[in-house]
C-alpha cells in the first residue's frame, strides 16, 4: 500500500501524470484507503497545473452546503467521481451556510450554476441527549429543514444529493436504545427513514452514510479528536469512505455505474475445473464451499435482478461450460441469465471485448470477477477501461468484496431494469432471426413488432433519465438531463415530452426510446433530445417515434420541426439520422417541414392503442 | 525518524524546500489547521503513535518539536 503510494509521488514527481493515475485509480476503485484517495487529490492537483486531467466521460458541478468542515470531503468527492470518468467542479461555500446560500443572494452560488447540490449534515447538529423530549416533533422538524432546502435546490434546476445522518451509539441505553422510541438512537434513524423516503418521491439523491460508516466500522468512521480541532465528523478513513459512497451515487445518476459483470467460471462461480471434474463434479450446492459457491450465485442473481447485466468470459470448451448450468441441479445461475456468453481458449481481455462489443456497451461499463489475478491483470493492461476485481480470499467473502468494490449504485430502479437481461436474450434470438432473413423488410416482419409511444408521466420519468443519461450511441445531442429536469419540461406546454416502449415477439423491451423536443417558438419545435438505447437501434423505432413527434406537434399548429447533432466519442452511427428521416439540411441542422409530405413512418411497427 | 518526518512534511504541504528543525506552522504558508490535523494523523499513522490532543490545535509548533513529540510519545 505504502509503495504504491510512493510510487505514484514518484511518477508525479517526473511528471507521467498518465501512468500515475492509471497506477492509482484500480486501487481507488477497489478500496476506500484514505491514504490513496489523498495521493490522488494531490495528483489531480498536480496534474492540473501542468495542464492534464484524466480521461472524463461526463462532468458536473457539485455545490457542498454543510454544517461541518467540507474542505477535506471536497478534494476528496472529486477524486471519488474521477474514479468513474466524472469530471466534478466543486463549490464549497464556508460551512454552517445552508439556509443562507438558499433562501438569500447567494451570488457565488448561482454564478456556480450547480447541476447537483450536495446537503450534508452532521448527527452533531442535531445536539440530542440521549432520551428526546417529543421525538416526533424533532422529526419533523429536521424534515422539515432539509425537505425545505430540496425544495429552494430543485427550484434552482440543480439535483438535491442528501447525507443521511450517522446514527450515533447510545452508550448509556445500550441495548434498551433499541426498544425505546424516545433514545436518541431511534430518533436518527426515524429521521433517515422519513428523509429517504421523502427522496425517492422528489427525485432527490440520498447517500446513507449510516450504512457506509457502519460498513467500515463507525468507531473507523468517526474520530471526536477530528470533530473538535477541525469540525468534521468524521475520520480521514471516514471521510474517504463517505467521499466514495457519495461520488459512486453521483457517477451512477450520471449514467456511469456499472452495466455488467463480467463472470470468470472455474473457481469463480464454483469451485474446481469443471473440464476436470465434470459437471457434476464442480463445487457449488452441498459442501462448505459448495453452499459459499451457491450463496455468491444467489448474490449475482440479486444483481441481475437490479438491473445489471452479467456475461461469462471463461477458458473452457464452450460446451463443457455450459454443462453445469443444464445439468447440475444445485446451481442457482442458468444460461438464460446471460446476456453473453463466451469459452474458449483466447485471452480474456479478447473475450471480454466481444462481449463489450455484443452487447453495444462502453469498456467503462464492464467488471470483470476472476479468481485469477493474472487475468485481471491481462484484462486491465489491454482494456484499462475495464474494471477486475480479483476474486482472492474465502469464497464465502465474495458478495462483501464484489459489492464493495464494484459499488453498485442504482440511484433509482424502473421496471426495465428487472427485465433488461432478458431483453438483451431476447435481442439475441433476434439477431439469429437477422441472420436467417432474406432481407431486412423480412426481418424487421417477422419480429412483429409494436409500439407504445407516451407522454413522459409520473410512473416513466424515472427511465425517461436513466435513458437520458445512460445512452451513448444512439443520442442525437448527448444532452443529460435528470428526472426534475423532464418532469419540469413533461409540464411545460411548449415542449412535447415522449417515451417509446417496444415489444417484439421475443419480448417486451419496454421503454426503450425518448424525445424530449421544445421550447416551441414561431411554429419552429427543436428536438432538444433523442435516444434510443442500442438494444432496439436497427429496427426503425425512429421512424416511429419521429413520426408520432411530429403528430403531436402538427396538433398543436407546429410547422416545422428542427433537429440538431452534436458529434461525441461514439455516436457516430447516427451523424446522418435526420437525412435517413427526411429532413433538409439548414445550416448546422436539418429541418422537417410539417405541412407538406407526412413524415416517415415505419410500415413495420404497429402502435398499440 | 526525523528524515522520515521532513519527508512526509515535505509531501504533505506540496513543498519544493528542504524543512529546517526551526520551520513550523509560521513559516509555512500552507500549513494552516486542516493541513495540520491531516499531518498529525498521518504523523500518527506513520510512527504508531498517538499526540498529545493539545498538538491538534497548537498554532505554533516546530519541526524540532514535533521529532521530540514522536519520540517521547
Amino acid at each position: 500500500m505504502t509503495d504504491l503510494v510512493s510510487h505514484v509521488r514518484t511518477l508525479v514527481a517526473e511528471g507521467r501524470f498518465d501512468d500515475a493515475w492509471a497506477s492509482l485509480r484500480p486501487a481507488l476503485r477497489l478500496d476506500g484507503d484514505y491514504r490513496w484517495f489523498n495521493r490522488a487529490a494531490r495528483l489531480l492537483a498536480t496534474a492540473a497545473r501542468h495542464g492534464w486531467t484524466p480521461a472524463y466521460r461526463r462532468e458536473a458541478r457539485l455545490a457542498v452546503l454543510s454544517t461541518y468542515e467540507t474542505a477535506e470531503l471536497g478534494e476528496l468527492l472529486a477524486v471519488a467521481c474521477a474514479v468513474h470518468g466524472l469530471r466534478l467542479d466543486v463549490h464549497l461555500p464556508p460551512f454552517g451556510q445552508v439556509e443562507q446560500q438558499l433562501l438569500g443572494s447567494a451570488d457565488e452560488l448561482v454564478a456556480f450554476a450547480p447541476t447537483h447540490v450536495l446537503l450534508a449534515p452532521s448527527t452533531h447538529d442535531l445536539s440530542l441527549p440521549e432520551l428526546v423530549d417529543r421525538p416526533e416533533a424533532v422529526v419533523d422538524e429536521v424534515v422539515a429543514r432539509w425537505t425545505g432546502a430540496w425544495r429552494r435546490v430543485l427550484e434552482s434546476g440543480a439535483r438535491p444529493v442528501q447525507h443521511l445522518f450517522v446514527v450515533p451509539d447510545s452508550a448509556v441505553l445500550g441495548n434498551l436504545a433499541l426498544g425505546t422510541p424516545r433514545s436518541r438512537s431511534n430518533v436518527v434513524r426515524e429521521i433517515n427513514r422519513r428523509l429517504a423516503d421523502a427522496a425517492t418521491r422528489r427525485h432527490v439523491l440520498v447517500v446513507d452514510v449510516d450504512r457506509i460508516a457502519a460498513d467500515i466500522g463507525k468507531s473507523t468512521w468517526s474520530d471526536h479528536r477530528i470533530w473538535y480541532a477541525t469540525r468534521q465528523p468524521a475520520s480521514y478513513d471516514g471521510l474517504a469512505a463517505t467521499a466514495r459512497g457519495t461520488g459512486a451515487v453521483l457517477a451512477a445518476d450520471a449514467g456511469l455505474g456499472c452495466k455488467c459483470l463480467v463472470l470468470d467460471l472455474d473457481g469463480s462461480v464454483w469451485g474446481g475445473v469443471v473440464g476436470d471434474v465434470g459437471w457434476d463434479g464442480v463445487e457449488v450446492g452441498p459442501g462448505v464451499r459448495g453452499e459459499a459457491f451457491r450463496a455468491f450465485q444467489d448474490f449475482l442473481a440479486g444483481v441481475r435482478e437490479a438491473g445489471v447485466l452479467l456475461a461469462v468470459s471463461s477458458k473452457n470448451d464452450e460446451a463443457t461450460a455450459r454443462e453445469p448450468f443444464e445439468r447440475n441441479p444445485h446451481m442457482r445461475l442458468r444460461l438464460e441469465d446471460f446476456s453473453a456468453f463466451v469459452a474458449d481458449w483466447r485471452p480474456k481481455s479478447e473475450q471480454v471485448r466481444d462481449i463489450v462489443e455484443a452487447l453495444g456497451i462502453s469498456p467503462e461499463d464492464v467488471v470483470l470477477l476472476d479468481d485469477n489475478p493474472a487475468e485481471c491483470l491481462e484484462v486491465g493492461q489491454r482494456l484499462p477501461g475495464v474494471g477486475t476485481v480479483p476474486l482472492t480470499g474465502p469464497v464465502a467473502d465474495f458478495p462483501r468484496l464484489v459489492a464493495s468494490s464494484v459499488l453498485l449504485e442504482p440511484v433509482y430502479r424502473t421496471d426495465e431494469d428487472a427485465t433488461r437481461a432478458a431483453s438483451y436474450a431476447a435481442r439475441d434470438r433476434a439477431e439469429v432471426l437477422r441472420a436467417e432473413a432474406a432481407s431486412l423488410p423480412e426481418f424487421w416482419r417477422s419480429l412483429e413488432m409494436t409500439a407504445r409511444v407516451r407522454p413522459v408521466s409520473e410512473r416513466t420519468v424515472q427511465r425517461a433519465a436513466q435513458l437520458s443519461r445512460r445512452t451513448n450511441q444512439f443520442n442525437l445531442t448527448l444532452r443529460r438531463r435528470s428526472p426534475a429536469e423532464i418532469d419540469a419540461l413533461g409540464r411545460d406546454p411548449d415542449w412535447i415530452c415522449l417515451t417509446l416502449a417496444l415489444a417484439d415477439r421475443f419480448a417486451d423491451h419496454g421503454i426503450v426510446g425518448l424525445c424530449l423536443a421544445g421550447p416551441a417558438a414561431d411554429g419552429e419545435l427543436p428536438v432538444d433530445t433523442l435516444v434510443l438505447s442500442c438494444r432496439v437501434i436497427g429496427r426503425t423505432a425512429e421512424h416511429h417515434l419521429l413520426a408520432a413527434l411530429s403528430r403531436h406537434a402538427a396538433e398543436r399548429g407546429i410547422r416545422r420541426l428542427r433537429g440538431h447533432y452534436v458529434p461525441g466519442p461514439r455516436n457516430a452511427l447516427v451523424a446522418d439520422l435526420y437525412d435517413r428521416l427526411g429532413f433538409r439540411r439548414d445550416g448546422d441542422d436539418w429541418c422537417l417541414d410539417l405541412t407538406g409530405a407526412p413524415p416517415i413512418d415505419s410500415p413495420h411497427i404497429r402502435e398499440q392503442p | 525518524m526525523t528524515a522520515r518526518l521532513r519527508e512526509i512534511l515535505v509531501d504533505l504541504l506540496d513543498l519544493d524546500r528542504e524543512l529546517a528543525d526551526t520551520d513550523g506552522r509560521h513559516t509555512v504558508e500552507d500549513w494552516n489547521s486542516l493541513a495540520h490535523v491531516r499531518i498529525v494523523h498521518a504523523l500518527e499513522t506513520e510512527f504508531a503513535v498517538r499526540l498529545p490532543d493539545w498538538v491538534l490545535t497548537a498554532d505554533r509548533i516546530t519541526v524540532a518539536e514535533l521529532a521530540k513529540l514522536i519520540e517521547s510519545a
